[in-house]
Order: C-alpha cells, then structure tokens, then sequence
C-alpha cells in the first residue's frame, strides 16, 4: 500500500516514507470504492490542536528544529533564518502566520522544509504527522468558522477517521503582506 | 516521436540564437575594425563567414525573412570579400544597419518562434542601393586606397598565377583601375580579375624591372612572380592565423549552462563550510591521521573552490566588444572623429560581475565620447590630432580589477564644476572652499548634476554619474576622477573580482552577528562610553562624533534595526563607513573578525528590507546578515534632514549637560551645548559689516554674527576660515564666531563658579583645565539685541542659560552634582 503511494508521487525523502509506514491504514480506506481518480498525497502536521496538510511534492525535507538566526525588522512571521547545508533559508513561523496562539516557551518546533517556485522556505510547525492520501472527490471546503488569516490559506478539510485535515495553500502562506 | 522531433528543433532554434547573438557582437567590431582597415582579409573573411552561416542556418530552419537579408548582406560582403568594392563609411553604416536588423529579426524568433512580419524594406533599400552604387568606391579605392594595401587581398590569389601560369592570359589584358567602376553587372567569377592583376603589380616593383605603367605583362614571366609570392608569404599567415586560433579554442572549451556553474559555486560554499567543522573537530580530536586527512581535504577544498570561481570568470572584453560600435555611432552622430583603444581586454572578472559594469562604463564612454572630446575644429585649434582618443584600460591591481576610461578632450574644469555645484545648491561656498580639486571634481557624482551645456540626446539627461556611482559602489566596487584642463579626464572604477566572496568585518550588536563589506569601511573609533559622553555629542537632535576636528553623524545600530537598548556601561565602537562620497559611524557592540565572507541571497520574504544585502554563514555554521552600508547611510542622511529641519526651528529640548569648548583668542571657553543648533564655518570675507555689528549671509538671510573676540576684548587669530556657534530660537538665528571649535565635555566634571566678569556667567573645570563659561543671553543680545522679544515673550535676565523649561539655578545644581 505505502510502496503504491511512493510509485504514484516519485518524490520525498525516506523520512517521509518512515513516517507514512506508521499507520496511515485509515486513509486509503476512507476512499470511495469507485472513484479513486485522482488523489492527493499530503504531508501533514500539528498546529495547536490542528492538523494541516501540504502537498507532498511542495516538501524538500523535515528537519528538527534548527538554530535560528533573527532578522531585524522582519515581518512578524519570519521567524528567522536557518542555515540548511549551507543555503540560507527563511523560516515561517506558521502559528504566527495563521494566527494560532505563540508556542510556548521552550516548546520545540519542526521544520518543515518546502520548495515554492524557486525558492526554499522553512515552516516552522510543532510536529509531523503522517503522509496521508486524499481522493479530490473527499475534500470539502473549508469550514465556515475560519476567521483572520486561516480563511485565506486553507483551502480545504477533509475528514479523516479521527479527525479533520486542513490543507494549506503554501504558496500564499509564505507570501507575507506588505502591511503585516 | 513527433514531440520528440520538436524538441529537437527547438533546442536548435535556442542554439542557433545563442550562438548568433555572439557572432553579431564579435560582427559589430569586426565591421568597425573594417572602417579603419577596409581592405583586411581576414575581417572581410570572418564577417562574411559570420553572415553567410546566419544565412545557412536560417535557411534550414526556414527563418525566410532572416534569410533573405543575410543573403542581401552576403552578396555586399562578398563583393567587398573580392576586392569589387572597398568598404566605405557607408557601407560599414549601411552593414551595420543590416547586423541591427539581423539582431532585431533573432529577438523576434526568440519571443515568437518566428521571424515574421518585421518590415525589412528599409534595410534592404539600403543595402541594395549600396550594391548598385558599389563600383563607384572602388575606383577611388583602387587609385590610392587599394594600391597600398593591395598586399593583404592579394595574398591568397597571387600565387595562382604562378602555378598556373597559361590561365594568365585573361587576366593579362584588363588594367585594373578601369575594369573595376563595372563590377557590379560582372558575374563573380570574372571579377576577381582586376584584383589578382593588381597584386603583381606593386609585387613587381621591387624587382625593379617594371615601372607602374606595365603592370599588364607582369604576370606572365615566371620571374616576377616569385617575388610576388614571397612578398605575399609574410602577409598570408598573419590573414590566415586568426580563424585558425579561434577554432581551435572553440575545440578546446565546452560551452556551460551558467545556472550549473551557479550550482557548483553552492556546493562548493557548502563542502568548505563542512571542511571547516571537520577541521574543527580534527584538531580537537587529536587523531593524528585524522588531522592528516583533514589538512588534505582543506588543501583540496580551497583548490576546488578557486577553480570553480575560475569558470566563472570572463575576460572584460565580453563587455568592451560593445563598445566600439557604441563609440563609432556616437562619434558619426557627433561629427567627432574617435579611436578608440583598450588595453587588457582579456582582463578576467566574475561574469555577474561583468553584467553589471556593463551599463556603467557604456556610459562613462559615452560621456567621454560626448563630452570629453572636442569637435574636430576645435582640437586642431588646440594644436591636437582632431581625432579624438579615447583609452580603455583594464588590469587586476591588488584583488580588484581596475577599469580607466580616459579621453584626451577638453578636461573637467573645478572651478567650472564648483560654479555649477553653487548654483545647483549641491555645495554651499564655505564647503566648497575647503575642498580639494579631486573633491570638487567628485561632486559631479552628486545627484542632479549635468555639466552639459545642453542636454543632448546622447548622454547629459543630468541621471548620468550619481547612476553610475551607485551601480558601482553596489558592486562593492569605488569610483574616482582625474582630470587636467585641456588635456583629457580619467575615470577609474575599482571592482571587486567576484561578488561571490567578499572581505568583510564581522561585527556584533544586540548580541547578533553581522557582517559589513569592507569596501566602505575607513576605519573603526573605539567608544569608551564611561565617558561616552565626551565621544558623541548632539548637535540638534543628531549625534555625532567629534573626529579629528570633524563632526561625523553617528547611526546606531541599535537603533537603526530596532534591536532594543544596549547594555549599560558597555562600550561601543564607531566602524567609520563612507559610501556616495558621505561618512558616517556606525556604532556597533564589538568587532569580532575580519573574514572572507561568501554571500548568501535573501529570500524573497526579506528582500523588501533595505538595511541587508544578503546574509553568510560563519566559520561555527551560524548566520550573520550582511549589512547595506548605503542603505544605513540613507538612513543617517534622512536623520540628519530631519534634525536640521528641527534645529532650526527649536532649541533642542532634551537635557543636555555637555559643554561645547572653544577658543576665543587666548581662552578656552565653553558654551552649554543644548543652545548650539548647528556648528558652521564660514569664509572671513564672507562676514560683512552692518552698523557696528556683523553679519553674514546665510541660506539667503541676514543672520547676525557677534564676533565673540571683540565681545570680550579678545584678539582674534584671524584665521581664514571662522567657525560659527549658531544658535536658533523659534525661527530666528544668531551666530558666535569662535576661533575655534576644540571639543565636547560632559559637564559632570565641570564646577560653576561664579566670576562676575563682564560676558562670563561663571568658569568650571573641565579636564583639569579652566575655562570660563560664556553668558549666552548676553552675547545673543550684543549681536541682536531683540532676539528674545520675538523668540519668547519672557525675557529672563542674568541667565547664561538661553530660554528653557528650566530654571537657571536648576542647571547649576545639574551641573555641581
């Protein structure tokens, strides 16, 4: 089942693998029967009490957390840079990004290393879940109840057996407004 | 398969543009070259070889319109390949217009995948009437032009008839001269004619058995011939080594994408910064082999990396090839004659490098072409050659390449640059007198400055040199100018080898690390702040230091990033940094290092802030942003705009308890620094007499200048320049005129004793010395007695303190604690 996932996306790295081979039972069997057309792969991860999802091809590699170097002046979500084998990298902070309360001292953090077009950005995140797979046909939109900036960047949920999955749009999470 | 196809044809497509973009550049010099030497061989033979593949290949690939024009160019160029026709200015004008067209037709296949629709009628209208009128040249060419030169065309045909002796017999009868004016009905065969004849001609004459009128028979006898190849054997090689050389470092490169090379300098960065904590760990390990192994992997890494930034290097002329055509066109517009030599051309610098002094030394040979050079007239008149010359010169010079462009014109006249710095407000007199000739020469870097007499449409649109300092010192790179009247200007430009690695001093502030480029660095001002306040002062609202006599406007970068207030008692150094001809310090924590430091992006997130321009990794792995000197220095500028703009309009409001000390005479005095708005010299001359008072011209007022000598029945030193104590309440402005400005002391130590002298509110200690303290009510008052009427309504006698919130006592009790 995990080795169909892999040949149907050819891309990610083996911690990725690692972390799907755990117990993503559940979501192919949340697959209709009949349409299983087109699927999505998404890495997901924990915000809070969130889940939220990326799209498996926009992920370079999850890393623990890094050392962080503040930038002066910055937008609020930067969180920093990070050196990543010698490339320099912004780092998001997604809670700040989507609004969510700040982690708490001492907390770590994730990163979540994605590709969007040329350029590598580290979202900072406080845990990774599984890679789980979602038929096109079982995403909803997103719930009525998003307020502030989660309204702009969810694009979806989807209801998987325990709980709900809500993909983010990366593209625009890490394109921060001028005025912020 | 069919996609397989395409694919296939558009990597030719890209290919061809590639490769034919090059080829048009090196055609641009070529043809100018050809101006001056119409009748080399090998420049003929490249240039037509150059058209006639573009033609080839376009049509193979069916770029019909980009063929049909190129076969209309090689016809011209053949003609002029065989000697038919002697390149005129006008022919290399009109083959010029055809590479344009040529150039513009690629652009179009580039952007649309064909070449279509662009309207070609008027270059070939032109080329054609060149073609029609093409004999004509030629007669003239071949009377004198062609004669003397004829030993370079003729070097390939000559020895035909020598090894075919009988074939002569056509080519006996027709004299050369009077065959030629027809040619362009002639077929292509029969026309090489004349010039083979010609060639043994003059080839016969040093055998001195024909004069000029027997050209005819010389072909004929075996002996004249000889001569005539021997004559032609030392030009033949010289035609013939060029294509050949070119060739064979075609063989011996391979073409790169340059986004690999891009890819290769990354990694590189990476393993040296790898090799760094395995050096690291090495040595703290204390495994012999292991150090062994790791001193061999540092060997191999700095190699490679130096070898990796060798690919990426290219000589300096992929830039100057441009610049002949440039100066041609140019020179043409202007009726300038202009030669046009450089010197280092295969000068190496980093490719992005190269990109971007690209646009500025186009401009600087523009410049000199426009306003360096004399019209023709005139530099006869001077007694010059009324061509004009103008230099590029390009050589590495301590890790930098240093470019000079230089002319032979006119040359920049200070006196003329200063007259046009007064009336644009760029200088005021006093500055401008202070400054030395290469100062002053160096205002023409200065925003909004044009020595134009008049704006023409090539260059002198007054957006010229402050664009190109910036461009430059961007780089990382400097500028500077030369320039002797009447004899020409040089412009240097100084820029780094690459951009990729730069030096750099890496400092802390805040506890973070940044990194400052070196090149705008002067030098670095310990801070003791126990005495800080003896270091900086302020002047209105903005700090400066006190160096050498000089105020130096302070940014801190505390302040500057927002990084919260610095730790107390701390001291701090000042990095004097100069960019755009302006210094300022930069107050830092610490200076950690100097280092060579490889540059890192920022990402898309971070490119809206202007204060970093990049950021690096260090040597333990942790990051440093670098910081954009011209950025902080915009930032002290805006500062300092806004102080003065406060500082004239206010006595400064904060609490101050420096002194400002100044000699007047004999006497080290001191005046509270919170009623000094802003300090100014001026020239002696520049006071005049009102009355019984003085006053000089300021900013088009009459602002009042109590001599302070004469206040206190001093003697004057009379020094030629008179610094100034101004002081500013609400609008109005008195000035003090010192002998001079000596220092800053923090009040702290001094002690208010009162004297009772006449113009003095008291004396203190400061540093061990006296110095009496100035009653500044009283001497604004002598220089304009109703200063405080308008200033303030409560005018407050016996206090030395000018109007403030405060009582004078207050500041005493200040003072003594």
């Amino acid at each position: 089942m995990s080795a169909g996932r892999g040949t149907g996306r050819g891309s990610g790295s083996g911690q990725k693998h690692s972390s799907s081979a755990g117990g993503v039972g559940g979501t192919s069997a949340r697959r209709p029967g009949g349409e299983s057309d087109m699927t999505v792969s998404y890495v997901t991860f924990h915000l809070g009490d969130g889940l939220y999802g990326i799209e498996v091809l926009r992920v370079q590699e999850v890393l623990t957390e890094q050392r962080l170097t503040r930038v002066p002046l910055a937008p609020p979500e930067v969180a920093g840079l990070v050196n990543l084998r010698g490339q320099v990298v912004t780092a998001v902070d997604l809670r700040r990004r989507l609004g969510l309360p700040p982690r708490e001292e001492g907390e770590k953090s994730t990163d979540l290393v994605v590709r969007v077009g040329d350029e590598v950005v580290a979202l900072l995140v406080d845990g990774i879940g599984d890679v789980v797979e979602v038929a096109e046909g079982d995403l909803e939109p997103p719930p009525d109840t998003l307020s502030g900036p989660m309204a702009d960047l969810i694009t979806g949920a989807c209801q998987l057996p325990d709980r709900l999955l809500m993909p983010l749009d990366v593209a625009r999470a890490v394109a921060i407004p001028q005025a912020a | 398969m069919d996609d397989g196809a395409l694919e296939g044809m558009d990597e030719i497509v890209a290919e061809f543009l590639v490769e034919s973009e090059e080829n048009l550049d090196e055609l641009d010099q070529q043809l100018v070259a050809l101006e001056s030497d119409p009748t080399s061989r090998p420049l003929l033979a490249a240039v037509f070889r150059t058209i006639h593949t573009i033609k080839g290949t376009s049509g193979f690939l069916a770029f019909s319109d980009l063929e049909r024009l190129a076969h209309v160019g090689e016809t011209l160029l053949a003609r002029l390949r065989d000697g038919r026709a002697v390149a005129t200015p006008q022919t290399v004008t009109v083959l010029l217009h055809m590479v344009d067209a040529v150039r513009g037709l690629l652009g179009r296949i580039e952007q649309t995948g064909s070449d279509a629709g662009a309207d070609l009628t008027g270059v070939l209208a032109e080329i054609t009437a060149e073609l029609e009128e093409g004999g004509a040249p030629a007669t003239g060419g071949a009377a004198e032009g062609q004669a003397p030169a004829a030993a370079a065309p003729a070097a390939e045909p000559a020895p035909a008839p020598a090894a075919e002796p009988a074939a002569g017999t056509d080519e006996v009868s027709p004299p050369p001269a009077a065959q030629a004016p027809e040619p362009a009905a002639a077929d292509v065969a029969a026309v090489p004619a004349p010039v083979e004849a010609a060639a043994p001609a003059p080839a016969a004459q040093p055998s001195g058995s024909s004069p000029v009128p027997k050209p005819a028979p010389a072909p004929a006898p075996a002996a004249p011939v000889a001569p005539a190849a021997e004559a032609a054997a030392p030009a033949a090689p010289t035609g013939g080594e060029e294509p050949v050389a070119q060739r064979r470092s075609g063989e011996a490169s391979v073409r790169v994408d340059v986004e690999l090379l891009e890819q290769l300098m990354s990694m590189v960065g990476e393993l040296v910064l790898t090799r760094n904590q395995v050096l690291e760990r090495a040595a703290a390990g204390g495994d012999a082999e292991m150090v062994r192994a790791a001193h061999r992997l540092d060997l191999v890494a700095g190699e490679l990396q130096q070898g990796v930034m060798q690919t990426r290097m290219q000589p300096i002329d992929h830039v100057w090839s441009k610049l002949p055509r440039v100066v041609r066109d140019l020179g043409s517009q202007l009726g300038r004659q202009v030669r046009l030599v450089m010197e280092g051309a295969d000068t190496e610098l980093d490719r992005t490098l190269l990109e971007a002094v690209k646009d500025p030394l186009t401009h600087l040979v523009r410049n000199a072409v426009d306003h360096g050079l004399e019209p023709p007239e005139d530099r006869r008149a001077a007694g010059k050659d009324p061509v004009g010359l103008v230099t590029l010169r390009a050589r590495h010079e301590g890790g930098q390449v240093l470019v000079e462009v230089s002319d032979d014109g006119r040359g920049m006249d200070p006196r003329v640059i200063g007259a046009r710095a007064l009336e644009r407000g760029i200088v005021d007199e006093a500055a401008l007198r202070k400054m030395s000739t290469t100062e002053v020469l160096g205002l023409v870097f200065t925003p909004g400055f044009s020595t134009a007499a008049a704006v023409t449409s090539v260059s002198g649109r007054g957006v010229g040199m402050d664009v190109v300092r910036t461009n430059i010192e961007r780089i990382g790179g400097s500028i500077e100018l030369e320039s002797v009247v009447g004899r020409g200007s040089t412009t240097r430009l100084r820029v780094p080898l690459t951009l990729a690695i730069i030096p750099a001093l890496v400092v802390s502030c805040g506890g973070q690390r940044f990194a400052i480029p070196q090149n705008g660095l002067r030098e670095l001002v310990g801070l003791d702040r126990e005495r800080s306040g003896g270091a900086t002062e302020r002047v209105g609202d903005a700090e400066v230091h006190r160096l050498r006599g000089h105020l130096l406007p302070l940014v801190r970068l505390h302040e500057a990033l927002a990084l919260g207030e610095p730790e107390p008692g701390e001291s701090s150094v000042v990095a004097v940094l100069e960019t755009a001809g302006r210094r300022f310090g930069l107050v830092v924590d610490a200076v950690l290092a100097t280092q060579e430091i490889v540059v890192k992006p920022l990402g898309g997130l971070l490119a809206d802030l202007p204060h970093y321009s990049g950021a690096t990794i260090l040597g333990d792995g942790g990051l440093a942003l670098i910081l954009d000197v011209q950025a902080l220095s915009r930032s002290a500028r805006e500062q300092e705009r806004a102080d003065e703009h406060a500082g004239e309009n206010e006595v400064a409001t904060h609490d101050s308890t420096q002194l400002l000390l100044v000699r007047v005479g004999a006497r080290r005095m001191a005046i509270p620094l919170d009623i000094v708005t802003r300090l100014e010299d001026v020239p002696r001359d520049r006071l005049e007499r009102i009355g019984r008072r003085w006053a000089v011209q300021h900013r088009g007022e009459v602002m009042p200048v109590l001599d302070l000598a004469e206040h206190l029945g001093e003697l004057t030193s009379g020094e030629e320049s008179v610094p100034l104590v101004v002081h500013a309440v609400g609008g109005r402005s008195v000035a003090l005129a010192v002998d001079e400005i000596l220092d800053v002391a923090p009040a702290a130590t001094a002690r208010v004793s009162h004297l009772g002298d006449p113009g003095l509110s008291g004396s203190a200690v400061v540093d061990e010395h006296i110095v009496e303290m100035l009653d500044v009510r009283q001497a604004v008052l002598a220089a304009d007695a109703t200063f405080y009427d308008e200033a303030d309504g409560h005018g407050r006698a016996g206090s030395y303190v000018p109007p403030r919130p405060r009582s004078p006592h207050d500041a005493h009790q200040d003072v003594r604690a």
